[in-house]
């Protein structure tokens, strides 16, 4: 096992290679000079002239990069342009709405979808699988930004029985900081919730073709023993791998969301970056998901493997 | 194949949504006598009914008329996102199964791509190039040819494998040959099949970042950019947003349906999965 995780976090290494040279590129895949870009049309180039060597935009290209992954490894992310503060700080301090929402959202999403698979697979091909697979479609289909500005309509406005956007922070009121986000995590979760009850159902109905599951029938179990004991167990392990890719598209969907929300998390501070192209910000910002992807799909695989022993040893 | 297809009702489903929405698009100027960008103030905010089928907006632009121009936008940056995204990831899932080099360090690059969520990766596309159609393109081809690449890679290898190419290796065709004449042509299902659910997810890729002002620019009419205006004016005029959403889940409802289809009929083993 010590060998399959060294291994794994090995591996991370060239893949956040280029994750790095890709953010990196992105400012220099701005037309022009991405500084006059920065500081837009009314800037001196006086003011231009300082943001290119504040940057380092005037040195050679694979020094600023160098330079820049040497700052990143150590958590120095650079200093927001817009904002005039670090850029670990900006995120830091909006780290709290998106952590819990994309938390929150994960727990609707296989909370939801997780049931949703097995009672169809258990059903197949009768009305509770045609109903779970038309719910699933349409969590698949509707755009999550339009279920939550629907939903805000539907709870913030026609029926306000919960906050359409804000947020309370955790420490000054933790329920009504849950309350700001069963709306944002709902529209973005149930999406993946389609996802995950595709994925849960037929990776039940896989195990269920299997002779372990006629036998455990044959012994003289009980339907709802075979499905949850044997079935599930077994069907847990491919929906897992979904769950993993789920949190990052979650953390990646955070952005539309908390928008949509007005939600002061990282993802709205994203945008608000993007539109006033404050690059250190953008770079950071992309970065940290980046990592949080690399970890989750660490944490993922290393569940596999203490599930699965085969994986350990392929 | 295609009388499986036929037989599908799921895949026939989503073909008819596809080809209505596709007819729709081409023969807009057709369906609505309005411009969906014409302005007329004195027009402003009508409810749905009348000679407004779903209302105007604050500019007093006809809402069907932006709806049903919507769909040309939505299908051209999905349509090319998917054909260069094959383009360009098809080869490379190709080389990078028969080329151990080519995979050790284009599929690396790949991983790295990948390991962003697409959306993400978009957004911080186009934060550089700025909102234009065409770098929406960009920036969706860019977020899907690494998916593209890694299934076709697999499914290459399982191909490569046969006995037949180690028949044509044996009898010294060329590289090119092999790739081209008896791999390619047998991985191409999962591909396909593939193309079609990245097709869904580059229409609501489309529509978020114009919804959130980094895809198509203000005066083009895309659904993204119709429901981000809506939303201001939400509460008092509820059908600025409800029929571009329904648009887009029509169309990747349709996607959807014909991919699922698509898949049951290309290789019914994998039916119910």
């Amino acid at each position: 096992m010590l060998q399959y995780l060294s291994r794994r976090v090995l591996s991370l290494i060239p893949t956040l290679f280029v994750v790095a040279v890709v953010v990196f590129t992105l400012v220099h895949m701005t037309p022009g000079d991405p500084a006059a870009a920065m500081l837009g049309p009314e800037a001196t180039q006086e003011q231009i002239q300082k943001v290119r060597n504040d940057l380092g935009l005037n040195e050679p290209i694979p020094t600023q990069f160098v330079k820049w992954v040497g700052r990143a490894v150590t958590g120095n992310l650079g200093t927001s342009i817009f904002l005039s503060q670090p850029v670990t700080a900006a995120i830091g301090q909006r780290v709290e709405p998106t952590g819990l929402l994309t938390l929150l959202a994960t727990v609707i999403a296989v909370g939801l979808g997780v049931p949703a698979g097995v009672i169809a697979a258990s059903r197949h091909n009768q009305l509770g699988d045609r109903v779970m697979m038309i719910l699933a479609l349409l969590g698949l289909s509707v755009p999550s930004f339009w279920l939550g500005l629907n939903l805000i309509l539907l709870f913030g406005v026609r029926m306000p029985i919960l906050p359409a956007a804000g947020y309370t922070s955790l420490a000054e009121d933790p329920l009504d900081a849950l309350r700001h986000l069963i709306l944002p995590a709902f529209s973005l979760g149930f999406a993946q919730a389609g996802l995950i009850a595709r994925m849960a159902r037929s990776a039940m109905l896989d195990v269920m073709r299997q002779d372990y599951m006629r036998t455990a029938r044959a012994k003289g179990l009980a339907q709802r023993l075979v499905i949850y004991r044997h079935g599930l167990r077994n069907a847990l392990i491919p929906t897992l791998t979904v769950i993993g890719l789920t949190i990052s598209t979650l953390a990646g969907g955070a952005v539309v969301t908390e928008t949509v929300f007005n939600l002061p998390g990282a993802g709205r501070l994203l945008l608000q970056s993007v539109l006033r192209r404050d690059y250190p910000v953008i770079q950071g910002a992309v970065l940290c998901v980046a990592l949080l992807y690399a970890v989750v799909n660490l944490v993922v695989d290393l569940a596999y493997a203490w599930i699965d022993p085969r994986v350990r040893y392929a | 194949m295609i009388k499986r297809l036929l037989r599908n009702k799921v895949a026939v489903t989503g073909a008819v949504i596809i080809v209505l929405m596709t007819l729709i698009a081409l023969a807009a100027p057709l369906l609505t006598r309005y411009s969906p960008t014409a302005l007329a103030v004195k027009d402003r905010m009508l409810p749905p009914g009348g000679a407004h089928l779903m209302g105007t907006d604050e500019f007093g632009r006809d809402v069907y008329a932006r709806v049903i121009y919507g769909s040309r936008l939505s299908l051209i940056v999905g349509g090319a996102t998917v054909v260069l995204s094959c383009l360009i990831g098809v080869p490379v899932g190709v080389a990078a199964a028969y080329y151990r080099r080519v995979d050790a360090t284009v599929m690396r690059l790949m991983d790295g791509l990948m390991a962003l969520p697409g959306i993400l990766l978009a957004i911080a596309i186009m934060a550089a190039l700025g909102p234009q159609v065409g770098n929406v393109i960009f920036a969706l081809t860019v977020v899907n040819v690494p998916r593209v690449a890694r299934v076709t890679r697999s499914a290459a290898i399982v191909i490569r494998q046969n006995l037949y190419v180690e028949a044509a290796e044996a009898l010294g065709a060329k590289d090119v040959s092999i790739l081209w004449k008896h791999i390619l042509p047998n991985c191409l299902s999962p591909v396909i099949v593939q193309a079609t659910f990245l097709f869904a997810t580059a229409v609501l890729s489309e529509a978020s970042l114009s919804f959130l002002g980094v895809g198509a620019p203000p005066d083009v009419p895309s659904w993204g950019v119709v429901l981000a205006e809506g939303k201001q004016f939400m509460r008092e005029a509820p059908w600025l947003t409800l029929f571009p959403g329904i648009a887009i889940a029509i169309v990747v409802m349709g996607l959807n349906l014909f991919g699922d289809g698509l898949r049951d009929a290309l290789d019914p083993r994998l039916k119910d999965l």
